[in-house]
């Protein structure tokens, strides 16, 4: 059974949009049997525009990037339904040749762990240039020449020097700023950010923050901006997106979700954040923990931990249903005509 | 005093030459018994290596260590293990501390068992005690560690750091792997242990805003040094060291339209060691002058138990 899409258009404009999520699922075959971390997934990103996407671990934020950029492991998982399209072109039937050429050139993605994507054997320069190398036809010593210009433009000091170290050499911010570069290198339209700074000291998250935010207006190039913290996606973007156990469960204008989160999952989730001048004021918290992706509820999947759901909530099951201009909730006590499952 | 740090350095050689890197460099403080004291600091300022020294796991170069008034520095092995019935740990990744192999009964038994407390039916019950205190289930004696998720997992390594009783814990980014909704119940069951067994905690984060919920006293390191130490509330809302500063204002807020856009702490503590002699944060700080890079300032008193180190104070 899918669920019916009732909310479309969630961009911010009219415009066509840059990217097209419908009804994405994706599954995964494991010791334990079949599981789903990402289930009936819509939404769209504008051009230009910068979204987050918050969620805690087991929310299948991360599976859901991964499905965008085609890098699912093909052994053990599967797009189970729904398309993602870009330029009419429905990216999750791709080829993996088509694929490979459209990333970095159209979609980008950063990584939280910058050591573990930069490979150690090989200097920063030649991994730079390896981009052009792939996807141009430029000569050595202009590829060089750029690789030196873009490390210039996202702060590294010294970039001629930095060319020619390792990875371990450089610091995690300067490493993070190095895929960066390798990221935005052939001006992609849609860049990716999965937990960017999450390895990062917040001085240097700032400045991250920051430069992802300047690179993003100057080339007019949309971010994705993944991240469990939603101080960090407040100073980036736009529009928020909320996902819980491989839904999405709220989607928001940034201003709106933070002034006034309608989804009980969003108010929860506030609640637990321990700020500064708080002092001896007690933090909330959630009960229990995520669903495995494997549980299939009959009901919402949040209402077991949810300090507002009554039984209706453990039956049926709400869709993420429009409330205004741009807003959506999934919940029952926030007019998201539910259905029990079955009908 | 419960515990008392009093010049505290620990330098590790650096491979292949003659240098050494600093990684506390002249840390004092003091934390009463039923205090939760927090340090904070980025990574490379040596908030862990001082954790790591108070709990033997590293021979301090100098300074010394007193535990109620005693100088524990350097204990024959004999006392380090009377030490460490007072002092225990809790470690920032609970998966890679607890023994997968081991069921949580045996994991919370063992200090028991080493220190020969009580006899087998005491100490059955100690654990089923430790289990309740931490709020978990009797019946999650029998399971082992894969079982558990993460807060679950925490939740065993504060039983098993308060097997012995202790009087101190130290908590070593305990809380920094975890998710906020499960954070936030990790931090609140600190606050119950606490109240309720009157725990000392040394409490080391990253983390500001954890910092100021759990403790009533912070000390700032960078670079091997306190720069600035005083009541949460005097190091949060009256800062005086320009690193306190910048630290806070680097913490994003949770308001969308409050980017304020805060003057950026420039480059990374560990890439910009200072020149000998100077203040150790002159290389980063926005205010520094020339005295900064020659001469290092002091800890100095700037109000009531609020001191910081600063040549502009």
């Amino acid at each position: 059974m899918t669920l019916p899409t009732s909310v479309d258009n969630l961009n911010n404009g009219g415009a066509a949009p840059l990217l097209q999520v419908n009804g994405l699922s994706v599954s995964f075959r494991s010791e334990g049997g079949l599981v789903r971390p990402v289930r009936d997934v819509s939404f769209e990103i504008g051009k230009g525009e910068t979204v987050g996407l918050v969620g805690e671990s087991g929310s299948g934020k991360s599976v859901l990037s991964f499905a965008l950029m085609g890098l699912l492991p093909p052994h053990n998982s599967r797009i189970d339904g729904g398309e993602v399209l870009m330029d009419g072109r429905d990216l999750s039937r791709l080829r993996r040749r088509a694929m490979s050429k459209l990333r970095g050139r159209d979609i980008s993605m950063i990584f939280q762990e910058p050591m573990t994507s930069l490979n150690p054997v090989y200097t920063i320069g030649n991994q730079i240039e390896e981009v052009f190398r792939n996807h141009t036809s430029m000569g050595k010593k202009e590829r060089r020449e750029r690789a030196i210009d873009l490390l210039e433009r996202v702060g590294v000091p010294r970039a001629p020097e930095i060319m020619a170290s390792y990875p371990h050499q450089l610091s995690g911010g300067m490493r993070q700023r190095v895929m960066i570069v390798m990221a935005i290198a052939l001006k992609p339209r849609l860049l990716i950010a999965d937990e960017p700074t999450t390895a990062l000291d917040v001085t240097v998250q700032a400045q991250i923050l920051r430069l992802i935010g300047r690179l993003a207006e100057e080339d007019g190039m949309a971010v994705i901006l993944i991240s469990h913290n939603l101080g960090v996606i407040a100073r980036v973007c736009q529009r928020v997106m909320v996902m819980y156990a491989g839904q999405l469960v709220e989607v928001a204008p940034a201003a709106e979700l933070y002034r006034h989160p309608r989804h009980p999952y969003t108010r929860h989730l506030f609640e637990c954040i321990p700020r500064i001048g708080m002092g001896g004021h007690r933090l909330n918290y959630i009960e229990g923990s995520v669903p495995h992706p494997g549980d299939e509820l009959p009901g919402c999947r949040f209402a077991p931990r949810c300090r507002e759901a009554d039984e209706g909530c453990l039956e049926r099951e709400p869709e993420l249903a429009a409330l205004s201009e741009g807003r959506a909730s999934r919940c029952l006590k926030e007019g998201g005509a539910g259905f029990a499952s079955g009908d | 005093m419960l515990l008392e740090i009093d010049g505290l350095k620990k330098y590790f050689p650096v491979p292949g030459s003659k240098k050494t890197v600093k990684a506390v460099d002249g840390v004092s403080f003091s934390l009463e018994g039923g205090e939760s004291f927090g340090l904070v600091g980025e990574s490379g300022c040596g908030k862990s290596t001082v954790a790591r020294t108070v709990m033997h796991l590293c021979r301090p170069t100098d300074g010394r260590i007193l535990m109620e008034g005693r100088d524990v520095t350097r204990l024959s092995k004999k006392g380090r293990r009377d030490f460490l019935r007072q002092a225990q740990m809790v470690f920032q990744d609970p998966y890679a501390s607890l023994n997968p192999r081991r069921t949580v009964f045996r994991t919370l038994v063992e200090p028991l068992d080493i220190y020969g407390l009580g006899t087998r039916k005491e100490r059955e019950r100690r654990v089923m005690e430790l289990l309740e205190l931490v709020g978990l289930d009797a019946r999650y004696a029998k399971r082992y560690p894969h079982e558990f998720s993460g807060g679950q997992r925490q939740r065993v390594g504060i039983a098993r750091a308060l097997a012995l009783n202790p009087k101190l814990v130290i908590l070593d980014e305990a809380v920094s792997a975890l998710d906020v909704s499960i954070q936030s119940q990790i931090l609140n069951l600190l606050i119950d242990l606490r109240q309720g067994l009157g725990l000392t905690y040394l409490f080391i984060s990253h983390d500001l805003s954890v910092i100021e919920y759990l403790c009533d006293k912070v000390g700032v390191m960078y670079l091997g040094r306190l720069v600035e130490f005083g009541s949460s509330g005097d190091v949060f809302q009256d800062s005086r060291h320009p690193y306190t500063k910048a630290l806070l204002q680097a913490i994003p807020s949770l308001d969308p339209e409050d980017r304020g856009e805060p003057p950026l702490l420039p480059g990374e503590a560990a890439s910009t060691a200072s020149s000998a002699g100077g203040c150790p944060f002159a290389p980063r700080c926005a205010y520094a002058a020339g005295r900064c890079h020659e001469e290092a300032p002091a800890l100095r008193e700037v109000g009531a138990g609020h001191s910081a180190s600063c040549h502009f104070l």
